[in-house]
Parts: structure tokens; C-alpha cells; sequence
């Protein structure tokens, strides 16, 4: 029996979205990919977000996922501290979701990372909105 | 069943936290498959006076890997404070929580050593996300930045 996470599942799930006929991908590699998705979707938005309200702060040099929460975990807003500390969470179970080889249930990972992603969109999308 | 005697003789790093040794050491048993589940032991320990350096600001945690977080607590004295009142607001927002104390390299922090407070918790998932948010709110804003940097708290 294999004790490692099968890697090539992501394959397989690649090529299932893409319509090939491969058996259907295991859970575990869907709750991994649902950790990633999500996660990003929340970084991405949150590294736009300092671009907009503090342009020059990245300019010359590229921004680490540690850069990004850390920028709002500098913050004196507690919104955007708290936005900071959720990046940080869900950086971490993005990471061992594409690298760890432990196979494990990322069943709870990836719910809740939907979780924080979904306030962290939200509070942005309020921050944006309270500056006109 | 009459409870049964049992003494520990327990390892010099084990004996900073007498109380997280006897759990411990009763849970290895009983996992192990060594004793019955159902059976009831006495458990005595004697600890030298001069080297038992118990915190109780960490009193009420699972400390995993016990000499380095006492290190790590020794380091950043702020944090003992700050743990004590994480301890009291958790079992506020969640009632009845094992808090396991860890010290974690994590690619958040640059694989640097950090202190994580993981809260295992028998709550439905939603739920327990409520709680962690709740908690979060009411705890961190009264937190320094220092804390913020050495102090991860997350779900288990």
C-alpha cells in the first residue's frame, strides 16, 4: 500500500477537467487542489489591494506570500491585521497542500480555507468601498 | 475495579510540566494497547524541588515539544501573558478544547521557529471557525506586534 500522497493524481485531475476520460481524481487530491484555488483567490486580491492603496510598496522587487500578509499584519486597521493573520493561515495549508507528501484529510484544510478566503474577499471588497 | 498504584519516574525534560506528563504518560498507556481503556490507576511522581521550573502562566496546555517552548516562552517573556489570557478567552469561545503548544517551522514565517497554539476542538468545523473568529476579535487587539510575530493560533 502507498503511504505517500500520489502526485500524479493532480495530473489526473488536470486532464479530467479537460474533459479526458481518466478515472476521476482521488478526494484528497480535489481537497488539495480547493485549498490551493482558494487560497489564491484571496492573495491575489489582497496583493492587488496594496497596490492600490500603497502603490510603490512592491515596486522593486517581487512580493512573497510572507511580504503580502505581512503588509497587512503591519497595518494599525485591525480589519486589515486580521486580513494578515488569515493570509498567514491559509498560506500554510496551501503550502502542504502542494507539498507535503503526507497523505492526510485536507478535507478540513480546504473548507477552511474557502472560509477565510470568503471574508478576506469580503472585508477587502468593504475596505474598497468605504474608499470611495 | 480499585484504582491500582503506578509511580513515574519521569525524564528531566519531562518534569517542567508534571501535569502534561502524567496526561501524556496515561495516554501512551491506554493508546499503546497496554492497559484497558476502562482501567483506573493512581499516579504518584516525586519532582526535585531544584529542578522543577513548572510556568503557570502554560498550566492547562498540551505542550508537544516541551523543552523548546519553555525556551522559546523563557525568550519572549511577553508571550506567557499573552498565552495565559489565549487560554481563558478559548475556553470561553469554545467551551471544553485541547490547546497543544508547538514549537513549528512554517513557510509562513520563512521556516523560521515560531510558537503555534493549534485548539483541537470536537465542535462541527463551522462552528469551531465561528468560535477561532470570535476569539480572534476579542484577543488581538489588545496583543503587541511582538506577539503577533512569535505567536501563531490556529485549529488543529
Amino acid at each position: 500500500m502507498c503511504d505517500k500522497f500520489d502526485w500524479i493524481q493532480f495530473l489526473r485531475l488536470a486532464q479530467s477537467m479537460k474533459g479526458h476520460p481518466w478515472p476521476v481524481p482521488t478526494p484528497e487530491c480535489k481537497n488539495r487542489t480547493i485549498t490551493n484555488r482558494a487560497y489564491y483567490a484571496a492573495y491575489n486580491l489582497a496583493k492587488a489591494y496594496i497596490d492600490e492603496v500603497s502603490p510603490l510598496r512592491f515596486r522593486d522587487d517581487r512580493p512573497t506570500h510572507g511580504d503580502v500578509s505581512g503588509w497587512f499584519r503591519g497595518q494599525d486597521d485591525q480589519v486589515l491585521k486580521r486580513i494578515g493573520r488569515r493570509l498567514r493561515d491559509s498560506y500554510n495549508r496551501r503550502h502542504a497542500a502542494d507539498y507535503d507528501n503526507e497523505p492526510e484529510s485536507f478535507a478540513v484544510a480546504s473548507e477552511e480555507v474557502i472560509y477565510w478566503s470568503e471574508q478576506i474577499v469580503r472585508e477587502i471588497m468593504d475596505k474598497r468601498e468605504e474608499a470611495g | 475495579m480499585n484504582p491500582q498504584p503506578f509511580s513515574i519516574v519521569p525524564q528531566t525534560d519531562a518534569i517542567r510540566d508534571p501535569i502534561t506528563a502524567v496526561h501524556d504518560f496515561a495516554e501512551d498507556l491506554t493508546l499503546g494497547g497496554t492497559a484497558p481503556a476502562t482501567a483506573q490507576w493512581t499516579f504518584s511522581m516525586t519532582v526535585p524541588a531544584e529542578v522543577n521550573h513548572d510556568n503557570p502562566q502554560l498550566v492547562g496546555f498540551h505542550i508537544r515539544t516541551r523543552s523548546a517552548v519553555y525556551d522559546y516562552v523563557h525568550m519572549f517573556p511577553l508571550l506567557g501573558d499573552a498565552l495565559s489570557r489565549a487560554r481563558d478567552m478559548i475556553r470561553k469561545q469554545f467551551g471544553q478544547a485541547c490547546l497543544n503548544l508547538e514549537i513549528e517551522r512554517l513557510p509562513s514565517e520563512n521556516w523560521e521557529p515560531k510558537l503555534v497554539l493549534r485548539i483541537a476542538t470536537s465542535l462541527p468545523l463551522k462552528e469551531a471557525l465561528l468560535c477561532l473568529d470570535s476569539f480572534d476579535r476579542e484577543f488581538w487587539p489588545g496583543q503587541s506586534t511582538h506577539i503577533d510575530e512569535q505567536l501563531l493560533i490556529t485549529l488543529e
